[in-house]
């Protein structure tokens, strides 16, 4: 192993040179394997890093590219690494889009032990968005085992993961239905997938009585001429362009894309100006040619076409009817997945589709909701933080178009300083004072909210001794308010993002005798206790001046 | 503290004591502090923000 001071000199440099040349994946790559090497075959999660060390890390996670061509190159820890909760939090399906199949199929095998234990998969469930990540995590051997298990534990996944016929599923409706329908005993099927089946074959019924008038011939021909992926030279045709210098190199990445465009829910419009696809015809005609071969698609991409443009003005129209007449048709239009999409509609479309009165309405009593539904928040339910974190990442934009932008920046998940929100901001400042108020108050409860989510440390059960940490001697380490407190100071004073994962390092270090911050913290805590009495005296101050110029006017 | 006030409620009332009683601030916690801190600076923002607006 190499002495721990050349390395860590080392490893400073390197990251010196990657923060001037942000493109340099070398030296980002050469820094995780670096870190990862040194550890005797032990990884992120479990290794006792040092506090240069993390920060290095936590700089790197913003390169998700980098830490997946680690894995792909390092099987033996990707595991690790990407369910490695920071990362496990940030990673989503665009992320792998510039891989190939080859490599993406590479994946679920490393991860297979998430579906294996049924703790891990609940986790996944309750505290992340599954996603594409669900796909992922189903073992190659035992996809059914897998199907069966989500059928019994997570039913409401069940749909998701079956309809994806895609690169990372191994199901898709004609696999579900024939491998299921090679079981005799339909008493060992899961009632899920059963009902599944049985609709699936209804479906099938009224496509083969109201099916296809044209004829095959006819549309064989067709396919021949539209379904080529190739210009006259036989090179790839150039459909569109991708954001970021990212190329589109084979029929694979089309339909990679294509995938991606399917889980997302979105409109064609909607997944172009997400993912910075600069023709909306190119991938209009992307979508023709997989539809062509893909029945499966074809089925999902003609009804998107349908359905999206209709829904946004009829439904937004009658949404926004509904909310400003009673607060009680917020929940269904509000509390769904496409919370923010609402959203966003009404903020673009809003004055466009209702009366201006029906609009202030409206905001006034969605604010209202916002204010009721975040006080009767319960810290200890998840699902109920689930939630919040919807309501609060709307919020934000609907609400707070700009004054909270910068307060995130490091550990949100969330994108702030909304554009969407601004045409709304007259709306919001012309609804009564007192609800403008609530906004304020709206937004320390919201920091809260979001603190809980962003920042994770549990402070109170450090502080009461409720934490037992292990040390890296095997022995158990009670916590304690100083040592909370000194991690507190620690990581406030070197800006670190206060992740659970991170303090609890903090805190092994203090107890361990490598962090000692006694004075400093003493001399942090004393600079707040003046800044707090000095803020609290210019609040009175300021709040005084304003209720005497509120009585001489 | 016995546990981390959190709701704005409960830190008005936090406040409170300490305009009462200037020793109760050194009872508090370095967590507490920084709640206090973020809290207050909120609040004075949006005051100045609305005397500008009056």
């Amino acid at each position: 192993m190499e002495n721990r001071d050349e390395l860590k000199v080392e490893l400073i440099s390197s990251f010196n040179y990657v923060k001037t040349n942000k493109h340099s994946h070398f030296s980002a790559y050469h820094i995780v394997e670096k870190l990862l090497s040194h550890k005797d075959g032990s990884y992120f999660e479990r290794a006792h890093l040092e506090y240069d060390e993390m920060d290095l890390i936590q700089n790197l996670i913003l390169n998700k590219k980098v830490i997946i061509d680690f894995c792909l190159k390092h099987p033996e820890v990707a595991y690790d690494v990407l369910f490695w909760p920071i990362m496990f939090k940030t990673l989503s399906t665009k992320d792998f889009s510039g891989y190939s199949k080859e490599q993406i199929l590479t994946l679920p095998k490393l991860c297979r032990e998430v579906i294996v234990h049924p703790e891990n998969i609940y986790k996944m469930k309750v505290q992340h968005r599954v996603d594409d990540r669900l796909l992922y995590s189903i073992p190659e051997d035992k996809p059914w085992e897998a199907l069966e298990w989500i059928a019994v534990h997570a039913p409401d996944k069940l749909k998701f993961v079956m309809t994806r016929t895609s690169l990372i599923s191994p199901f898709g409706r004609n696999n579900v239905v024939e491998h299921y329908s090679q079981i005799e005993d339909k008493s060992k099927i899961p009632e899920a997938i059963l009902a599944y089946i049985e609709g699936d074959e209804q479906l099938r019924k009224f496509q083969s009585e109201h099916g296809k008038k044209t004829s095959v011939i006819q549309q064989q021909m067709r396919l021949v001429k539209k379904m080529s992926w190739f210009d006259d030279n036989g090179e790839l045709l150039k459909l569109f362009e991708l954001a970021d210098g990212m190329q589109i190199t084979s029929v694979e990445d089309y339909k990679l894309i294509a995938t991606y465009f399917r889980n997302s829910d979105m409109s064609v419009s909607e997944f172009c100006r997400k993912f910075k696809i600069n023709s909306v015809e190119g991938f209009k005609k992307m979508c023709e040619k997989i539809a062509l071969t893909d029945p499966d698609f074809a089925e999902f991409y003609k009804e998107n076409l349908e359905t999206k443009s209709r829904e946004y003005v009829a439904t937004i129209r009658e949404q926004i009817e509904n909310v400003s007449a009673s607060q009680t048709a917020i929940p269904d239009m509000l509390e769904g997945h496409k919370t923010k999409r609402s959203l966003e509609t009404v903020m673009k479309m809003g004055q466009s589709i209702v009366t201006y009165p029906t609009l202030c309405a409206f905001a006034e009593n969605v604010i209202k909701y916002y204010h009721e539904r975040l006080n009767s928040y319960d810290p200890l339910s998840t699902d109920e933080q689930e939630i919040l974190k919807r309501l609060t990442s709307a919020e934000v934009k609907f609400l707070m178009p700009s004054k909270v932008s910068a307060k995130y920046k490091s550990g949100a998940s969330i994108n702030l300083g909304n554009e969407f929100a601004k045409p709304f901001v007259p709306v919001i400042n012309q609804v009564n004072p007192s609800v403008k108020n609530m906004v304020y108050n709206r937004k320390n409860g919201l920091m809260k909210g979001l603190d809980s989510y962003s920042l994770n440390f549990d402070y109170n059960s450090y502080a009461t001794g409720n934490t037992q940490l292990i040390m890296p001697d095997g022995s158990l380490l009670q916590t304690t308010e100083a040592m909370a407190d000194m991690a507190e100071a620690y990581a406030s004073k070197h800006k670190l993002f206060k992740s659970a994962s991170t303090m609890s390092r903090i805190v092994r270090a203090i107890a361990e005798g490598k962090i000692q911050n006694q004075a400093e913290t003493e001399e942090y805590k004393q600079h707040l206790q003046k800044r707090v009495l000095k803020t609290m005296k210019e609040c009175k101050t300021l709040a005084e001046y304003f209720e005497k110029y509120r009585e001489l006017n | 503290m016995d546990k981390i006030f959190t709701i704005d409620n409960e830190i008005e009332e936090v406040l409170k004591l300490i305009e009462n009683d200037k020793s109760v601030i050194n009872k508090l916690s370095v967590k507490e502090l920084e709640i206090l801190d973020e809290y207050l600076s909120d609040k004075k923002q949006y005051l100045t923000e609305e005397i500008g607006e009056e």
